[in-house]
């Protein structure tokens, strides 16, 4: 099977986001539909963090359930019994009370890291692309690989010469000159513009160079 | 992929980060010398030993243990079951079906396989894309497809999503364009082996 692949007409990068692609007249991807689409796709599900944290509570939910079986049924208890905990808290509190308040903080900032990751945003590094028919995701290191590429071919520079990194705004390109050798980074720097506003990426990314103040011979 | 409740588990962890933090804050409050907490705790470990002997298990299974370890138990019980189904039912929303129509001579389904082959097949032959994976998904109740291209390093993602976006129109006019299925094009770097890697080839 053959499927057209005709390229659809390049548009601004700042156009709005058309749904409507030129192939389609009637009922397009209604875009509270990308968006939610995009909004999952560019920030962590916590999924990873809710698993581990469900096994923990798993394993620490058996272990006390057969301990509560084995204190229910009068046995001795396997390891320690959970009617004990206050006992043996208060036990502690006055032998080793130093271990007390060391597990009590490192509780407590178990307890901060958890919060944390439930209301932090947890944005991944992504970016998104406006296009007609498409949501688009483009991963960070795929734009500083893009970025990395076009300054090397600006500058003439050796592959290990450029070294680019991307966050949510803005873009650094190093650039490694060989000794003796200037580097033109206006042009390093337009370039780096032309690719960046070429896809227009949201957020936009602003890209800056810096030339590392030491050169290497034989670059 | 879509059914994870995001919500859920964000609730889950702040629940559990509230719960771990107090008692954190708990064992520090009742470390701390000459603090009332102290006594409370004493006076605690009385009431649950109390309590405790005033629920002895009765009937049958009298063991000379309470019930409220008994009712322990059973809780923990609960929550084993329930960590057990959150765990297992992650990652689900993977579909075969891209379209379903019921038309008065019969009934269509177009496996997502279909779409799959199509994409896969238009856009591995370009040099920028090293491969391509389609998974199709259900989203709101409806079918979507997911797009996965990985792009050799150093390559530019504009014609790439522009290839991808046409293949998808030409499906659209495949599949027919009065109600057309979402589709998310994912680009991904280079081989997760060289991570970042540059191309040698220019």
């Amino acid at each position: 099977m053959t499927l057209t692949t005709d390229k659809i007409d390049d548009r601004d990068g700042d156009a709005p986001r058309r749904l409507d692609g030129p192939a389609s007249s009637a009922a397009p991807v209604s875009a509270s539909t990308y968006r939610r689409i995009l909004r999952r796709e560019t920030h962590s599900s916590r999924s990873g963090a809710a698993v581990v944290f469900l096994i923990v509570l798993l394993l620490v939910a058996a272990y006390v359930g057969t301990e509560a079986v084995y204190a229910a049924l009068n046995r001795k208890p396997l390891l320690f019994s959970p009617t004990d905990v206050l006992s043996t808290l208060v036990s502690a509190v006055s032998t080793e009370g130093g271990l007390v308040l060391a597990v009590g903080i490192a509780t407590g900032v178990l307890g901060i890291i958890l919060l944390i990751i439930a209301f932090t945003a947890g944005r991944r590094g992504r970016h998104t692309v406006d296009d007609s028919r498409v949501a688009v995701v483009v991963d960070d290191q795929v734009i500083a690989a893009s970025l990395a590429h076009r300054a090397r071919l600006a500058g003439s520079l050796a592959p290990g010469q450029v070294n680019a990194w991307v966050a949510r705004s803005h873009a650094r390109i190093t650039v490694t000159p060989a000794s003796g050798a200037a580097v033109d980074e206006e042009s390093l720097l337009a370039a780096s513009r032309a690719e960046l506003d070429g896809v227009a990426y949201r957020p936009a990314v602003i890209p800056t160079t810096r030339v590392t103040p030491s050169g290497r011979l034989g670059a | 992929m879509t059914t994870s409740n995001r919500f859920l588990n964000r609730l889950f962890l702040a629940v559990t980060g509230l719960i771990v933090l107090a008692v954190g804050v708990f064992l520090v409050l009742v470390a701390l010398p000459g603090n009332v907490l102290l006594s409370w705790t004493k006076s605690a470990r009385g009431q649950v030993a109390t309590s405790l002997r005033d629920t002895p298990l009765t009937g049958f299974g009298a063991t000379g243990g309470s019930w409220l370890t008994g009712l322990l138990a059973v809780l923990c019980l609960v929550v084993v079951i329930v960590a057990l189904v959150a765990i297992f039912t992650r990652g689900r929303g993977r579909i075969d079906r891209i379209l379903e129509s019921d038309d008065t001579s019969g009934r269509i389904e177009i496996s997502s396989r279909f779409a799959e082959t199509a994409i896969v097949d238009a856009l591995s032959d370009r040099r920028d894309v090293t491969s391509v994976a389609v998974t199709a998904y259900r989203l709101k109740k409806a079918p979507a497809l997911k797009v996965r291209l990985r792009v050799t390093a150093g390559s530019s993602p504009k014609p790439v999503i522009e290839a991808a976006s046409g293949v998808v129109q030409g499906l659209d006019r495949v599949l027919g364009e009065d109600k057309l299925i979402p589709v998310l094009l994912e680009v991904v770097g280079a081989s997760a082996v060289r991570p970042g890697a540059d191309s040698r080839v220019v």
